[in-house]
């Protein structure tokens, strides 16, 4: 299997905090990879470091191929399009007009010009179910809603690898799901490589088809949903004891009776 | 929300600044039609064409200059209670022209111009510079800080004033406005709006990526302190010059780009051009009133501006469907 990204040896940090110490990371290509771990744990500060959005103190990475460092920022947003946990909203900007920006790499020169604006756009907003919102100010919309919209602005960067951290993040749980089957169907319909970063365990193990678990800025497991969630594992990282069970006729594990380890 | 195509809007306001110019050109002591450019009659041509023509064009090209300063503030702030005025680049560039002019250099247009031009430059670097956190622009800073720093230079500017007894020396510059505007102001002037205008064309894109945060706007492939740098050097450009032309006016920069953002509430690219022609036409409307309203003396322009923006910022503040500031 191919690496849509690899990240080798890698140490991030803000200022003289080191976050990620010496890590390495494979995220397989046509996958969903989901990030796990608790609070703090490096999930978002490796998944900024692999996106180019924050520089890296040592190491390697490496997109569809290529040494990131030798990419221009515009040649690494047609890569990979990476989707900020809880981005600013501009609330007078319209659905359309936000699916817009997503296209700015693709400009050049004086009036930048870019000939498959409207097709990308137009698939993207019909690919993230938001076509019917596309003249709507992002203010009148619902938590689920605007989420749908973002998804839709990283779609119109025409990545082949999407990143997404913590999409479900204040969504009630109807448009939780909605998100996780639009990114489900992007994965399995247009073959996209998915990065995503789940606080919930259980539907991390339903919709991943790899798990990277992270604590204390190390990469403590690697690999299928019913490799990683073990027992020990959960209690461990989490300090949380649970029943991992096998739902029939599914080939993922679930999570029940779960119990804090620590005492209050 | 009223939404019309940006043609439109921008054939309508640009109607309007001829209009009001045609007005302007008419209003004065004594009212000539604007067919006066062209009459037999020297006295009232050299009127026309050396006293009221320069003006006219002048008091519209500073407008236009001050509302996509404020325009640019706005949006590098993602707030609208941002413009040259109120956050301290106004007031650099007053007390700079001051400092010169005291220091014995002669104010040529040429000189105006470059101490304008300097003092807004270090009056926005240090707003900018208060400002800014890691991870980006910090809106409350930016606002406060800015505000706080205006007075400041305000208060600098006025008490060099009084200290060396040349208040009424710059009596043009601390009130504003555009009495006795020359032919080389107005050319000076236009060719600022020209310089900002190809600028704005090659960067829009740019631009109007900084209604993101930071983040977001890096992962669609823009830096957003280069984009950061290009808005502040037109915020610079835009501002050094409306000051060296017609001293320090307040609010334009505020006012203006809000109403064209209410009747066009989308995307700061499509709304450079009719916020530069609104500022345009506003700013000809309020010269009108001044030469007018107590003829034959003048109105402090900058004090009606200051009037019809304060009574504006009161009217966003309370309403009631504005969920940000």
């Amino acid at each position: 299997m191919t690496d849509a990204i690899s990240g080798e040896d890698l140490v991030v940090g803000y200022g003289r905090k080191t976050i990620v110490d010496h890590q390495s990371i494979h995220i397989p290509a046509g996958q969903i990879t989901g990030l796990i771990g608790p609070n703090g744990s490096g999930k978002s500060t490796l998944l900024k470091a692999l996106a180019g959005i924050n520089p890296i103190d040592h190491g390697h990475i490496t997109i569809n191929g290529q040494p990131q460092a030798q990419l221009s920022a515009k040649a690494l947003a047609k890569a990979l399009a990476y989707l900020a946990q809880a981005p600013d909203v501009p609330g007078d900007l319209t659905v359309a007009t936000l699916v817009k920006l997503g296209r700015y790499a693709y400009h050049r020169g004086f009036f930048g010009q870019d000939p498959h604006e409207k097709a990308q756009v137009r698939a993207a907003l019909v690919a993230a179910k938001v076509a019917e919102l596309a003249n709507r100010p992002l203010a009148s919309l619902s938590g689920g809603q605007r989420q749908r919209a973002f998804i839709a602005m990283t779609l119109a960067h025409d990545s082949p690898i999407i990143m997404l951290d913590e999409p479900t993040t204040y969504l009630d749980l109807t448009h939780q799901l909605d998100v996780l089957n639009l990114m489900q169907h992007l994965n399995q319909v247009a073959a996209k490589t998915i990065i995503v970063v789940l606080h919930d365990l259980n539907q991390a193990a339903r919709y991943c088809d790899q798990l990277v678990c992270l604590h204390d800025g190390q990469v403590v497991a690697t690999g299928s949903p019913k490799a990683v969630l073990t027992a020990p594992l959960l209690a461990k990282v989490f300090q949380v004891s649970a029943q991992v069970v096998t739902p029939a006729g599914c080939d993922y594990p679930q999570l029940l009776n779960c119990q804090t380890l620590v005492s209050a | 929300m009223m939404r019309r195509s940006k043609w439109a809007l921008n054939a309508e306001l640009l109607v309007l600044v001829l209009g009001l110019a045609a007005l302007s050109l008419s209003a004065g002591v004594h009212w000539y039609a604007p067919s006066a450019l062209w009459t037999s009659q020297p006295q009232v041509t050299s009127i026309m064409w050396q006293i009221r023509l320069p003006r006219v064009i002048a008091a519209a090209a500073v407008g236009a200059l001050l509302a996509f300063a404020g325009q640019l503030m706005q949006g590098l702030s993602r707030n609208p209670i941002a413009d040259p005025s109120i956050l301290g680049v106004n007031a650099g560039a007053t007390l700079m022209l001051m400092l010169g002019a005291l220091n014995g250099l002669a104010l040529t247009i040429i000189n105006t111009l470059w101490l304008s031009l300097l003092g807004a430059g270090i009056a926005f670097m240090c707003v900018l510079a208060l400002a800014m956190r890691r991870g980006g622009l910090d809106v409350l800073r930016f606002i406060l800080g800015g505000t706080v720093f205006s007075s400041l230079i305000t208060c600098l500017a006025y008490a060099v004033g009084l200290l060396t007894n040349s208040t009424a020396q710059f009596r043009n510059l601390l009130v504003g406005g555009f009495t006795g505007a020359t032919a080389s102001q107005a050319l000076t002037a236009s060719s600022g709006v020209i310089v900002v205008v190809i600028i704005a064309l090659f960067a829009h894109k740019e631009l109007s990526l900084m209604v993101l945060d930071d983040t977001t706007a890096r992962s669609l492939g823009v830096d957003p302190s280069r984009v950061r740098l290009l808005a502040a050097l037109l915020v610079v450009i835009c501002a050094g010059i409306a000051v060296a032309i017609a001293g320090n006016i307040g609010f334009v920069g505020l006012g203006v780009p809000q109403v064209i953002a209410y009747l066009h509430p989308d995307r700061f690219e499509k709304n450079m051009a009719p916020t530069m022609l609104g500022g345009a036409a506003f700013m000809l409307a309020v010269d009108v009133l001044a030469k007018t309203v107590t003829a034959p003396n003048e109105l402090p322009l900058s004090a009606l501006s200051a009037i019809c923006g304060g009574i504006f910022l009161f009217a966003i503040l309370s309403d009631p469907r504005r969920q940000r500031l």
